[in-house]
């Protein structure tokens, strides 16, 4: 099989552009047809090294990013998402077509891979040792999830945890981490050598940029760990670094509120959570330091300094 | 019978339909989940046994002091007006309801 930069810039915008791009993001396939330019660029930089398949093969999604047609391919023109025939998001300006495009990808996942529970939360592992970080948007989850990932840590997600449901492993699901706003100079300044794509200013989010995942974390695509603690972390700026635990109950109500089908799943997705949570440890944890949060999530890992 | 609250309700109690109880308890901690609604609860201890106990068979309110007795140590003082709250709460969530005997 060969990787999306195996592909060259003229072939990645054919398949785009017809059949589709049959891409590779842990354990689904997506087939991804767009004739817009940003959408093209982001995937040939971004997962230049995710597996793709022959056009034609199965795939899990159908993800079309097309710009609009007729007077707004002049006067404003905007990117409409198409998957099966249906558009479930609004129009957003065509300046904005590679942030759709992974909030796009996340769409696809959260609400239809309910094979796995699925929880809104990055999860990074070193040394065997996997933790999830469940959080809303503003708590720094991708800011700290993005440092770790500079520092040698394993990146599965971002943004979507998914738990097997047979058997409660975490499947990698290694794709670009999204950054929003002071977080972007926060991580340019931390980790020089990241491969940060174009901030793209205005979206509902704010300004946003993404952080390439390493390509150690995208090969490891087989690889899937076990949850030994869940931290709900919290950055404030000045604030000391503080670890706090939480007993079993409230993590499992934490950690469902940030679950995305937990109430689809029903009992299957409650006794799934439950054993998650019988065997990991839960924590509140407030920083405001990145090299002090990297050095007590290395010391969770058993990793001496 | 008519829907009555459960400070207002002297009589029995029970679990509403066949749903089965979903529950992991952790100490002092229990999450159940009610198959019913969907809804996921943190509990007490007191709440299980009482919820485990009304799965069995209707149980007048009276008796329950004697359940929690068995099951914990209570403070016979304020035992009566604990288990009215813990009725009420569960009232409250949908997981008992008032039935006659």
């Amino acid at each position: 099989m060969s990787l999306v930069a195996d592909l060259g810039r003229a072939e990645l915008v054919r398949r785009l552009g017809g059949p589709g791009l049959l891409l590779r993001t842990g354990p689904f396939v997506s087939r991804i047809q767009s004739n817009i330019p940003l959408v093209a660029d982001g995937i040939g930089l971004m997962y230049r090294d995710n597996l793709i398949e022959e056009p034609g093969g199965f795939a899990d999604f159908q993800v079309r990013l097309r710009q609009s047609s007729g007077l707004r391919r002049w006067w404003h023109p905007q990117v409409r998402f198409d998957h099966d025939g249906r558009e479930p998001f609004a129009p957003l300006p065509v300046a904005q077509a590679w942030p759709m495009f992974e909030w796009v990808m996340n769409w696809c996942v959260s609400n239809r891979a309910h094979r796995y529970l699925i929880v809104h939360a990055a999860v990074i592992e070193r040394n065997g040792c996997a933790i999830i970080l469940p959080a809303p948007p503003g708590s720094g989850k991708s800011t700290l999830c993005a440092a770790l990932v500079c520092r040698g840590w394993r990146l599965l997600s971002d943004e979507l945890t998914l738990i097997r449901r047979s058997d409660g492993m975490l499947v990698p699901l290694a794709r670009p981490v999204s950054l929003k706003n002071a977080s972007i100079d926060v991580i340019r300044a931390f980790a020089p050598d990241a491969l940060l794509g174009p901030s793209v200013p205005g979206t509902n989010k704010g300004t946003i940029a993404h952080m390439k995942a390493p390509a150690t974390s995208v090969a490891q695509v087989g690889d899937v760990a076990r949850a030994r603690h869940i931290v709900f972390p919290r950055y404030e700026a000045g604030a000391a670094t503080t670890l706090t635990p939480m007993s079993k109950g409230q993590l499992f109500i934490r950690v469902a509120e940030n679950a995305f089908n937990y109430f689809v799943l029903g009992p299957a997705g409650f006794d799934c959570l439950a054993d998650l949570v019988e065997g990991a440890d839960g924590h509140e944890f407030c920083y405001s330091q990145l090299d002090e949060a990297i050095a007590l999530f290395d010391r969770l890992a058993g990793v001496t300094p | 019978m008519s829907l009555s609250t459960a400070s207002e309700h002297a009589g029995a109690w029970r679990r509403p339909g066949p749903a089965v109880l979903h529950y992991r308890q952790w100490q002092d901690d229990v999450v159940l989940f009610n198959e019913v609604s969907g809804a996921t609860h943190l509990l007490t201890p007191e709440a299980l046994v009482v919820l485990q106990h009304m799965d069995i068979t209707p149980t007048p309110e009276a008796a329950l002091a004697v359940i929690l007795r068995e099951h914990f140590e209570v403070d016979d003082a304020t035992l009566a007006h604990d288990v009215a709250e813990l009725l009420e709460q569960l009232s409250s969530l949908n997981l008992i309801e008032p039935c006659l005997l």
